[in-house]
């Protein structure tokens, strides 16, 4: 059975635009077949009762898993000590942690389904020419983070094109 | 490893292309392009992750495989951008929730993940789910290998989606 809806607005809406600052970046770059060798190590950071704000990976290169993994500033200690462990350096090809940054999300409905929303989000970044370091998209979320300073002019550029609460 | 891994459900999508863009020089704007060109022909992208380095930049997303032929048509008209994409047709995602930022559970799935064999083409946690992109022929098999280390509920709801949405 087919069941045709419309859902239509004139500004997109969104559930709020969130702004985090002062958190840690960390980039480790893999060989894709050592992948169950990096969950084991995740796992133990995980141990320390370490919280990670968000991860995202692709093919940064082709033969190049990249991850990226954010953190509050309190668990900046764990996180160095975990990039600097022998056993994750032995896997990674490289290792960045930047910090601070800031990180700018939000969800709205059905964002999973629809079309359209990271272009406009990109486009409004693009017009006030705020560049990001990594931006993901899945289910109804999207994520940016940003250098310092620019989580709150990348939320005013959003504002514009975005409804909020 | 024991059973000890708690998850309220897991999600298997449907069938779509893997598109890669990398771009290593400055003065191009590829991923601005290509959102362009989807949004314009109305077509839903379910993953994104778009990273920038140096000079560098790289994107991975996934298009419905449905989506493709009118993917393909709108980019045909930007020649520049055309020769610089690479699609992995059939690939899909699982998604495993709630991932409740933890660390530990996380990890764990990953370390699944590369115990099963199945490539991992890209990652990104939601707000709940943390989402993984793999070849779709295998989606069903990796699936049944993470609930051999991942306890469900007795009523979880099939893996598969039972409804579809599509934009138009």
């Amino acid at each position: 059975m087919e069941t045709i809806a419309v859902y239509w607005e004139k500004n997109i809406k969104t559930y709020g635009i969130q702004v985090e600052k002062k958190l840690c970046l960390a980039q480790v770059d893999i060989q894709p077949s050592r992948l169950a060798a990096l969950g084991q190590q995740v796992a133990e950071l995980g141990r320390d009762e370490t919280k990670v704000s968000l991860i995202l990976a692709h093919h940064f290169e082709p033969e190049s898993l990249q991850f990226s993994m954010v953190f509050q500033e309190r668990f900046k200690e764990q996180l160095v000590e975990f990039c600097a462990r022998p056993s994750v350096e032995e896997i990674s090809k490289s290792i960045i942690i930047d910090a601070p940054v800031e990180m700018l999300y939000f969800h709205g409905p059905h964002f999973g389904d629809r079309y359209g929303i990271a272009d406009m989000a990109g486009h409004a970044l693009q017009k006030k020419d705020i560049r990001y370091i990594v931006m993901g998209c899945s289910a109804a979320s999207v994520h940016f983070i940003f250098p310092e300073n620019a989580g709150d002019r990348a939320k005013k550029a959003l504002g514009s094109v975005f409804n909020t609460p | 490893m024991g059973n000890t891994l708690q998850a309220n459900g897991i999600k298997l999508s449907l069938e779509m292309t893997l598109v890669t863009i990398r771009v290593f020089s400055s003065g191009l704007d590829p991923t601005a392009r290509f959102l362009k060109l989807m949004g314009e022909s109305r077509i839903n992208l379910p993953f994104l992750c778009d990273a920038a380095r140096d000079t560098r930049t790289s994107g991975t997303y996934c298009i419905l495989s449905e989506d493709i032929p009118r993917a393909k048509r709108a980019i045909a008209g930007d020649e520049t951008l055309a020769t610089r994409l690479k699609y992995l047709p059939s690939v899909g995602s699982i998604s495993v929730f709630p991932h409740n930022f933890n660390m530990a559970f996380i990890g764990a799935i990953l370390r699944l993940m590369g115990q099963s064999g199945a490539p991992l083409y890209g990652l990104a946690t939601s707000i709940s789910a943390m989402t993984m992109i793999t070849d779709f022929s295998r989606l069903k098999q990796t699936a049944e290998y993470l609930t051999r280390h991942v306890s469900l509920p007795g009523n979880h709801s099939p893996f598969n989606p039972d409804i579809h949405i599509k934009s138009m």
